[in-house]
């Protein structure tokens, strides 16, 4: 089975695209909006998990994110930067709590970044591997914005920092 | 320049590690050329015409002596001993070699520097007013502004993949010295009475293919809410900015499609979402970059010409036209800021020999505090310089060229790098520099002739700002030749962009028709105060268009 870093750990990939002729296995089922807002009523066992592209509005994801566990955000190439966005409105205006995951062409090199704007799962482009994720996570040991990782700014730190001794 | 606490200090060393990592996995064939691109640029890795360039930040142009001294030295070790200022307050080397730029980082982040962001698409380095803190006609110090917004761009994790590039610029001052007008984000600050410190902001300014003057999305934003409403511009931006046209991709473009008033409904929208959010700034912030930024000691000097400077001036008339030409105003008593000119006849615009580094740093530490800056004039600047000391300046700088009286002037020529170094050019930009300064070689007639800038670009990506010169000369290429067009009328501040007078003209056409735009101008002007640009405001373009390609000869289009 393919390998994914979830929470920074490696993990089987259990997740499937949804297809109208195999609707009835169960299992983690991923669907594109207009699929899942099709089948939604007679779904059976199993998670459900949304596959959305960068431009996704996310006040179209509102009503179904209760019931989602996982978010898969399809980044094209990977330098559209458009997912990140949508990572932090998800997490931090929707309160969205399930996993984000980046799917696509995702690299070492891009994921630090993606997990500081809320991603938490992150699937290896082909030709990339699970391991290299791994090694591309957590490269900073500070951080001086706002993001999903540190709600606060650096700068608030540094002040309690002084205040607190 | 800001003070680096010891978590600055981490973080650049953090990204120098990165990226050293990324070159090492790229020469080993394990990250591709495709996909090492975005990385590389954004430490400030081009691949130019010959070599590698790298692009170093000079955040907001100031510059410590130690800092200037390892610029030096990186010219002299990695480079061909030269660096190139640019008119967005960067240092480039034109021939680094690519598996050294990891340590060029690393010794930039010795002495507090790095090469972030100053190129690819993301927040660039933040660009100022060179005069910040030490212009006399200042309402606010924009540097505590620019590393605010340093540090808050410097790895910023949601936008390292812009659509585009994405330039912001902050004045202070009452002239606006940083062309405010024409970048992404251009910040004024504001001092209201009743609501404090704030910023006037206008967004989706640019030069290149398709010049615009910004729009003012917001009149007044308080000071404190500076970041969460530069993070609501640049999401709105990141989200609906277009990606499938780089040529169609800048704020500037969203925001005439959109029309400025739904950007701002969608900018405040958006921001309501962080407004008033831990990203709002404490006053113990400012408090803390302003102690962090070193304040000059300066003593208290007698306003007024002190006596020796007096006779100096009196009776040593090249001492006088410097004096007259390349000083500027400062705010203490007793001080000025001296501009160095890097536009000496032979010098291609904004070069400056490692040599020439060191020597301008030990004046730095002689005759003022240490501190450097860079305009995007391509000159370097010593703030903080007592009166009493010019006279002895100015014999230091002669024997260095770098005391050629002319900014301001016709022959402080603004230019890209051209054809010689960019592999986007249409034409070179360096020997046409060279000929219009063997052209306009009598400093008399250049001074008679008063204030114009000169600007050149060698393509239409206009890096040296030719739509916002008086006089602007952009490369084209007309069936593989090099040809220039020039527009006239163009102003920094407030925003004005140039009129094309006619057809472009080959190279050695170039300097006689500036000639005769000028010597028109002679005739037309009131007076002498009436500038260059005011007369072709006042007149149109048709007198210096009919001066250079004669009234009634059919413009034929080459
Ligand atoms: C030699 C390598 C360089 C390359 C490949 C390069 C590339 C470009 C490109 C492609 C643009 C157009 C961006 C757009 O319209 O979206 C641009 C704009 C610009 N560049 Fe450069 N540039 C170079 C050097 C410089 C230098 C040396 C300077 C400063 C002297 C500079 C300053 C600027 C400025 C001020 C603009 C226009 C402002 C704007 O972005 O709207 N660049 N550059
Ligand atoms: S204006 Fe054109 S030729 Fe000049 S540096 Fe920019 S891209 Fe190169």
């Amino acid at each position: 089975m393919r390998e994914v870093v979830v929470n920074r750990h490696i993990v089987p990939d259990t997740w499937v695209r949804f297809s109208p002729e195999q609707s009835e296995a169960g299992g983690d089922r991923l669907y594109r909006l207009e699929e899942w807002q099709a089948v939604r009523a007679q779904a059976g066992e199993g998670r459900v998990g949304l596959w959305v592209e960068t431009d996704q509005d996310p006040e179209a994801l509102r009503p179904y994110l209760p019931e989602v566990a996982l978010i898969a955000i399809h980044i094209g190439s990977f330098t559209d930067g458009r997912g990140h966005s949508l990572g932090r409105l998800l997490r931090e205006v929707y309160g969205y709590r399930g996993e984000i995951r980046a799917v696509g062409d995702v690299i070492q090199d891009t994921v630090n970044e993606l997990e500081r704007c809320g991603f938490n799962g992150f699937s290896p482009r082909p030709g990339e591997t699970a391991d290299n994720l791994l090694r591309g996570l957590g490269l900073f040991s500070e951080a001086y914005q706002i993001s999903v990782e540190r709600p606060e700014p650096l700068f608030r730190r540094r002040l309690s920092h002084r205040s607190g001794g | 320049m800001y003070q680096y606490d010891e978590i600055d200090q981490r973080l650049v060393e953090e990204r120098v590690a990165r990226f050293r990592d990324q070159t090492r996995r790229f020469l080993a064939g394990e990250l591709s050329e495709d996909d090492f691109r975005p990385f590389r640029l954004q430490n400030g890795l081009y691949i130019q015409r010959h070599a590698p360039m790298l692009r170093v930040a000079i955040p907001y142009g100031v510059l410590s002596a130690s800092q200037l001294r390892r610029l030096a030295w990186i010219a002299r070790t990695h480079d061909r001993g030269v660096g190139h200022f640019t008119t967005r307050q960067n240092i480039q080397y034109n021939w680094v070699k690519l598996p050294e730029v990891p340590d060029i980082l690393a010794a930039l982040a010795e002495v507090q520097m790095h090469a972030t962001q100053t190129s690819g698409n993301c927040v660039r380095n933040t660009t100022t007013d060179h005069f910040a803190g030490v212009a006399a006609d200042e309402l606010v110090d924009p540097r505590v502004t620019c590393e605010l917004i340093r540090q808050w761009s410097t790895g910023h994790p949601e936008f390292a993949f812009l659509p585009r590039k994405f330039k912001i610029a902050v004045n202070g001052a009452r002239e606006d010295r940083a062309a405010t007008g024409v970048h992404d984000i251009g910040l004024q600050a504001v001092q209201d009475a009743a609501q404090g410190l704030g910023y006037r902001v206008q967004v989706g300014g640019g030069l290149g293919r398709t010049p615009m003057v910004g729009e003012v999305v917001r009149e007044f934003l308080p000071a404190c809410h500076l970041l969460t409403y530069l993070d609501a511009i640049l999401r709105v931006y990141n989200r609906y900015g277009r990606r499938d046209n780089k040529y169609k991709a800048r704020i500037k473009i969203l925001v005439k499609a959109m029309t400025v008033e739904r950007f701002r409904r969608e900018v405040e929208t958006e921001w309501q979402h962080w407004k008033d959010g831990p990203a709002t700034l404490v006053d113990e912030e400012v408090a803390r970059i302003e102690a962090r930024l070193k304040k000059p000691a300066y003593r208290a000097l007698p306003a007024g010409i002190p006596a020796a400077l007096a006779a100096r001036l009196h009776h040593d008339t090249d001492f006088a036209t410097w004096f007259r030409q390349n000083l500027h105003p400062h705010k203490v008593p007793g001080y000025t800021n001296v501009v160095l000119s890097l536009k000496s006849p032979d010098q291609p615009p904004g070069d400056a020999s490692a040599a020439q580094m060191d020597a301008i740093a030990d004046w730095s530490e002689r005759f003022g505090f240490g501190e450097i800056r860079v305009s995007h004039e391509q000159n370097l600047i010593l703030p903080d310089v007592a009166l009493s000391d010019l006279p002895a300046l100015y014999d230091a700088l002669c024997p260095w060229e770098l005391a050629t009286p002319n900014v301001g002037l016709l022959t402080n020529i603004i230019a890209c790098p051209g054809g010689d170094y960019c592999a986007l050019a249409n034409a070179r930009s360096l020997p046409l520099a060279k000929a219009l300064q063997d052209k306009f070689a009598d400093a008399a007639w250049v001074r008679a002739i008063g204030p114009v800038d000169l600007n050149i670009s060698g393509c239409m990506n206009s890096c040296g700002h030719h739509h916002v010169g008086h006089i602007g000369i952009l490369g084209v290429d007309k069936h593989g030749r090099e040809y220039y067009q020039i527009s006239i009328g163009g102003a920094q501040a407030p925003a004005r962009l140039g009129k094309v007078i006619g057809p472009s003209l080959a190279p050695e056409e170039v300097p006689d028709a500036l000639q005769a735009m000028l010597e028109a101008y002679l005739k037309l002007r009131l007076d002498p105060a009436e500038k260059f640009v005011d007369t072709v405001a006042r007149l149109g373009i048709t007198p210096f268009r009919d001066a250079v390609y004669a009234p009634n000869q059919e413009v034929a289009c080459a």
